[in-house]
């Protein structure tokens, strides 16, 4: 049995269904995110094993106890918040002594670990100030700092860095996973932004309309998607909608492809490609090509997207800055190739 | 632009001496007039026969003791019913905004009817009790006790502070006793605060129900002599402005609750 077992989660509020049928096993130590869009139930899972919300059926098991019913002070489950709930009325020092003298550890204790825990968030000469004198990133990591204190069997982290600047985000996105990896603490973490999710986990699970959509390693949820949905919210994607023609090609803008299985003749069908798959003007004749036109081009620092108009359908390319290759020109006639086996047709 | 603000100060400040003097002349004539106790004389006469009288310190003591029972029944009441609809039942919270402006409604003359006729007789029987007098006093001040309270827990995330509290393994007590009423210090200091400026003032209630307080005993001052009630209003307005002062200086001290978020 794994360290942490979610079976048959369900939560409803009245005829809405947050949650249903969430099955996850987690391993002592992992790292695991809940990935999706707003109101898919990845919050609502998690306040489930936080305790904040009971499951309408289901049961969920931490290294064998059943804590299902257990109210979340029982638990010893950490929690860090979108919006850090530090203590106003407390120092830094006290938020984070704050769970272990609940747990009535003896002063002298308490004192050694909060000077140890602000030192691991780098945050060492701050334990005499109140929330109010800190910065976004700087209470998170008091948070952070408060949730691990009393050693939780596990630590929830609900969208802890949506609050935050983009630099600072990627900074403790960074110092999280540090301090995860050193304390081995088995780990849930919640948000929207892909971009977090693949770089942190060790495994992700894609959410939609409460229902898990695929559980894997961010590799596989990258490169594997189970679903349309899955790789259109993981990475981005560009879309063709084609028609199969009569001997199984794929037909757009009055041009053919050969798609990885011969398509029904006549079928509406979608050839969804990642931008980096693709390649303007190919100089492998293996790959498949289509011709169109550039709509524009975006400068994002290591990488040049190109949108290539195809009949009425555009197409993102992304490749690699390389300041000796001129950017294609705004208007120009382009081939767009990838490898046949590249992307996912349905 | 520079004159445009200059007329903007300008019609402030006018309107800030309007204001003043609204206020302050009748309050400085009051003022001279209570200090005219002795014939051809300016001094402090009306104050000293207020002192002197022991039915003022009765009074007072006894509206003052009302006040402390007022507050206790009155948090002990409203905090942990506030707390509740704000954390489990937030769509009670419209029915008791309706019922917080109840005792704006229903003048307290009503109020005491009704408790007389309904606790008059037997099997309630409790007309006698001070208790009745103080629960008549929760009524009244209701509405500030509930608005404080009720703006308090607005400018804190409550629902969070309690989460975060039971994450760390705190009880709903010690979340309660050392996390959510420290943070609403300013709310129930001015809710304290309110109520007694509302209990040491109250009249219709105490003679109605036959009591010997502070508003009784001032209308009666008021009615018989003529330089005393100048001086007791005096006193009342200043006491007020303690409070007030007291609840400013107590919520200095306040870390910015709604700063943190």
């Amino acid at each position: 049995m794994a360290y942490l077992e979610l079976a048959k989660l369900r939560k409803s509020w009245g005829a809405h269904v947050a949650v249903e049928g969430f099955d996850l096993s987690v391993e002592e130590g992992e790292f695991v995110s809940f990935l999706g869009g707003s109101g898919c139930g990845k919050t609502t899972t998690l306040r489930m094993v936080a305790g904040f919300e009971s499951p309408d059926s289901g049961s969920i098991v931490l290294g064998g106890e059943d804590i299902t019913r257990k109210s979340p002070n029982r638990r010893n489950i950490g929690m860090v918040f979108q919006n850090y709930a530090l203590f106003p009325n407390l120092t830094v020092a006290q938020n984070v002594a704050f769970g272990l003298r609940v747990r009535r550890v003896p002063r002298a204790e308490v004192a050694r670990r909060v000077d140890e825990l602000l030192g691991l968030v780098h945050l060492a000469d701050f334990g005499g100030r109140y929330p109010h004198n800190l910065s976004g990133g700087q209470q998170q990591r008091v948070a952070l700092a408060r949730a691990l204190a009393p050693r939780p069997r596990v630590l929830l982290l609900d969208e802890p860095l949506s609050a935050l600047d983009a630099r600072i985000r990627q900074h403790l996105r960074t110092e999280i996973r540090a301090l995860q990896t050193a304390l081995g603490i088995t780990t849930i973490y919640v948000t929207h932004d892909q971009e977090e999710a693949l770089s942190l986990s060790d495994r992700i699970v894609v959410m939609d309309k409460g229902r898990i959509e695929q559980v894997g390693t961010p590799a596989q949820v990258y490169h594997e998607p189970a679903s349309a949905h899955v790789a259109g919210f993981v990475g981005h994607l560009g879309v063709l909608e084609g028609i199969g023609t009569a001997d199984g090609r794929f037909s757009v803008a009055d041009q053919t492809v050969t798609p990885p299985r011969p398509l029904a003749p006549g079928a509406v069908t979608r050839w969804s490609l990642r931008p980096e798959r693709l390649v303007l003007d190919p100089s492998d004749p293996a790959l498949e090509r289509l011709v169109g036109q550039v709509q524009s081009v975006a400068f994002l620092g290591s990488v040049v997207r190109t949108q290539v108009v195809i009949g009425d359908q555009v197409l993102p390319v992304d490749a690699f800055v390389d300041p000796k290759t001129p950017q294609p020109r705004v208007g120009a006639s382009v081939v767009v190739g990838w490898n046949r086996h590249s992307g996912w047709v349905n | 632009m520079a004159m445009k603000k200059a007329k903007i100060r300008l019609d402030a400040l006018l309107f800030y001496i309007l204001g003043a003097l609204y206020f302050l002349v009748p309050l400085l004539a009051t003022f001279l007039f209570s200090l005219r106790g002795k014939k051809d004389e300016i001094g402090f006469q009306a104050y000293l026969n207020v002192f002197a009288d022991p039915n003022f310190l009765k009074s007072f003591t006894f509206s003052l003791e009302m006040a402390v029972l007022t507050v206790v029944l009155g948090l002990g009441l409203l905090v942990p019913t506030v707390l509740w609809v704000h954390l489990r039942a937030p769509k009670w919270k419209v029915a008791l905004d309706l019922f917080s402006l109840l005792p704006f409604v229903v003048p307290p003359v009503i109020l005491a009817f009704g408790y007389i006729k309904l606790y008059g007789p037997a099997p309630f029987a409790w007309s006698s009790s001070p208790l009745l007098l103080a629960a008549g006093y929760v009524v009244l001040c209701f509405p500030f006790v509930y608005r404080s309270l009720d703006g308090g827990l607005k400018a804190i995330d409550l629902k969070r502070l309690w989460e975060a509290g039971a994450s760390l393994g705190a009880g709903p007590v010690r979340t309660l006793f050392t996390i959510v009423l420290p943070n609403l210090r300013s709310a129930l200091l001015s809710a304290v605060f309110l109520t007694f400026a509302t209990v040491l003032g109250e009249l219709t209630l105490a003679v109605l129900l036959a009591w010997p307080a502070f508003g009784p005993y001032m209308a009666l001052v008021g009615r018989d002599l003529a330089y005393e009630p100048a001086a007791l209003a005096v006193l009342s307005f200043g006491l007020t402005w303690a409070f007030l002062g007291l609840i400013h200086l107590f919520s200095r001290g306040d870390h910015g609750v709604s700063r943190t978020r």
